[in-house]
């Protein structure tokens, strides 16, 4: 059942029907979840004992930062969809979730730069998280490049695949960089072992600028995706209703 | 006071920018619809390379 679903999935105009109506529900879904947690960042949670006011920069930071991460390592998983399947569906999901990585990877460099000067006293450091993290956004960039510069869009998806794929080690040493060296980037305030050391609130907030975040960026690739999807597919019948 | 004030400033300044970068990319992708629906579409059953179709 979940497989034939997937297996729809993968047909162009399936997917670009599905994401039409998915879409207006994905964009209002973040922008109700970003309004609450912006509210409740702002308003609701108390002020940090050790930072003051300037902790709530982690309200952004945070989820642009996880964004960067989790974009790429979605790109990944239909880079491997395409490597074995060869479908377009996934040759455009994975270039789609490139541009959408490489602002999350800038933004979350900036902001966490703007909370490094009162924090830190310094806008950078060459920290081992903060590195691992420029070179992220150097990845996005090069990836971005490789797919324009090649005129041969079969070639091209093989090729970005590949590299999305080689590129992809570089995330476990930007999530682990705080427990394999010593750094100035603080540990991971939430952790899958439990344990947590934020408040409730804190959490709940975070959980919440989160989501709206990833619906977000979920609806920008997939926008970026049903366009590129019916560029690609033009002189397909399915087209036919779309472009004139 | 004033580190109140820097702080508001510097949490102003983070929320602004990820709005101003979703709207951007937002942007970029509309301008790439316009430009795909600019171009216009082949009739699969057309051949442009028939010398009878002017």
């Amino acid at each position: 059942m979940q497989s034939q679903f997937i297996l729809r999935l993968s047909s162009p105009p399936v997917f670009f029907r599905l994401t039409g109506k998915a879409l207006p529900w994905l964009i209002g879904a973040s922008l109700l979840l970003g309004a609450i947690g912006l509210w409740s960042a702002l308003f609701v949670t108390p002020t940090d004992a050790q930072q003051g006011e300037v902790y709530r920069v982690l309200y952004v930071h945070v989820p642009t930062a996880w964004m960067s991460m989790l974009l790429y390592v979605v790109a990944s998983f239909y880079a491997v969809l395409h490597l074995v399947f060869r479908t377009s569906v996934s040759a455009v999901m994975m270039r789609a979730m490139l541009p959408t990585g490489a602002w999350m990877t800038l933004l979350a460099l900036v902001t966490g730069s703007l909370w490094g000067k009162p924090t830190w006293g310094t806008y950078w450091i060459w920290d081992a998280r903060l590195t691992f993290e420029l070179l992220l956004l150097f990845i996005y960039l090069g990836l971005i490049a490789v797919a324009s510069l090649i005129d041969d869009e079969r070639k091209t998806d093989q090729l970005l695949s590949v590299f999305t794929l080689v590129g992809l080690v570089n995330i476990p040493l930007i999530y682990f960089s705080v427990v394999f060296w010593n750094t100035l980037h603080q540990g991971a305030s939430l952790s899958m072992s439990g344990g947590s050391k934020m408040a409730p609130i804190m959490k709940a907030t975070l959980f919440v600028c989160v989501l709206s975040m990833w619906l977000g960026c979920a609806a920008l690739a997939v926008a970026r995706a049903r366009w590129q999807l019916v560029d690609r597919e033009r002189d397909s019948a399915w087209t036919s209703s779309v472009l004139v | 006071m004033s580190a109140t004030l820097s702080a508001t400033a510097t949490i102003a300044a983070c929320v602004v920018l990820t709005l101003v970068v979703f709207v951007i990319d937002a942007w970029a992708i509309r301008r790439m619809r316009q430009a795909i629906l600019q171009i216009p579409r082949q009739d699969p059953r057309e051949d442009p390379l028939d010398p009878d179709v002017d």
